[in-house]
């Protein structure tokens, strides 16, 4: 039955993922963006460039999906932001972390049900790239 | 290094995004509210089931690739430790519905969080759906229906 309280509740948990969001999402926004005013970021494109062109990113881009993979997509949208991304690479790299993100914490979840995680990891990691190069080549 | 022009991205980038999301996170979670209390999962149940014989999957494997399709991985597999105890699911369903939803799951709000930045919508969530149920069909193609004595093994170790 939907009734008042299912709108409560949806407005309620609106602001919780809102609110887990901004807990995220703005310190990681601020020290990559801290980042941009170091010479750090720089270094760490350089040495990301070569397997990042392959998928149609700058070589920062790396940072977000790294977040993303071993954090959450909370982080890596937070990363995502402080670069500047055509909407082609933010294309890009959200579906790409949407097939793979937060994949300990994903896959302990799938360890309670008893299969083995090593090739679900493995499987979405691939995803993820052949995603990326993929949509690179075709947009 | 300039201070103030940091300090000023951060406070305004910061605002502005976070606003942003929230515009569209939370008519979002109040839709998927709505489908939670319209039973949703249970309206779809009939419709699904015969597509999952294309996979050979029960039709208890319905209700946990539901869940964790539409409310995310957490709940949906919630769901499946529901199924696994009441018996119903063998090992290589198992693998199945894992697959399935580790590719794709909680394909509304994850995907509304992207398009909130600026992603194409289509472009994230169509590929995902497609490879989903496209690599889901090759494995259960290759994984012939278990041996009974196999899932039973699986699940006593899983008692333990």
């Amino acid at each position: 039955m939907v009734t008042l309280t299912t709108f409560k509740q949806g407005i309620i948990n609106g602001l919780n993922i809102t609110w887990e969001l901004t807990k995220v999402t703005v310190p990681v926004y601020i020290f990559i963006t801290f980042l941009k005013y170091t010479p750090v970021l720089p270094w760490i494109a350089d040495f990301c460039a070569p397997v990042m062109t392959l998928i149609g990113l700058p070589g920062e881009a790396s940072l977000a999906l790294v977040m993303g993979y071993v954090l959450n997509l909370y982080a890596a949208i937070g990363a995502i932001l402080s670069l500047s991304l055509t909407p082609k690479q933010i294309t890009i790299i959200a579906g790409m972390l949407l097939l793979a993100h937060c994949l300990f914490i994903e896959s302990i979840v799938a360890k309670k049900t008893g299969v083995r995680v090593a090739p679900l990891i493995f499987l979405r990691i691939v995803l993820s790239f052949l995603y990326g190069f993929t949509l690179n080549l075709v947009l | 290094m300039d201070w103030s022009a940091l300090g000023k991205e951060c406070l305004h980038g910061a605002i502005t995004n976070v606003l942003q999301m929230a515009a569209f996170i939370i008519p979002i979670m109040v839709f998927i509210e709505i489908l939670r209390d319209l039973n949703v999962l249970d309206l779809l149940s009939r419709p699904v089931a015969p597509f999952l014989r294309l996979y050979r999957l029960p039709k208890d494997a319905c209700l946990p690739l539901l869940a964790g399709l539409f409310f995310g991985i957490a709940f949906g597999a919630g769901v499946i430790l529901q199924t696994v105890r009441e018996g119903h699911l063998t090992l290589r369903d198992l693998y199945i519905i894992h697959i399935f939803l580790v590719i794709c799951h909680g394909f509304i709000d994850d995907t509304i969080l992207f398009v909130a930045i600026g992603a194409n919508g289509f472009l994230i969530l169509v590929p995902r759906v497609l490879l989903a149920v496209g690599i889901c069909y090759i494995i259960s193609r290759l994984y012939k229906p278990a041996d009974r004595l196999n899932t039973t093994r699986h699940l006593k170790t899983m008692q333990r």
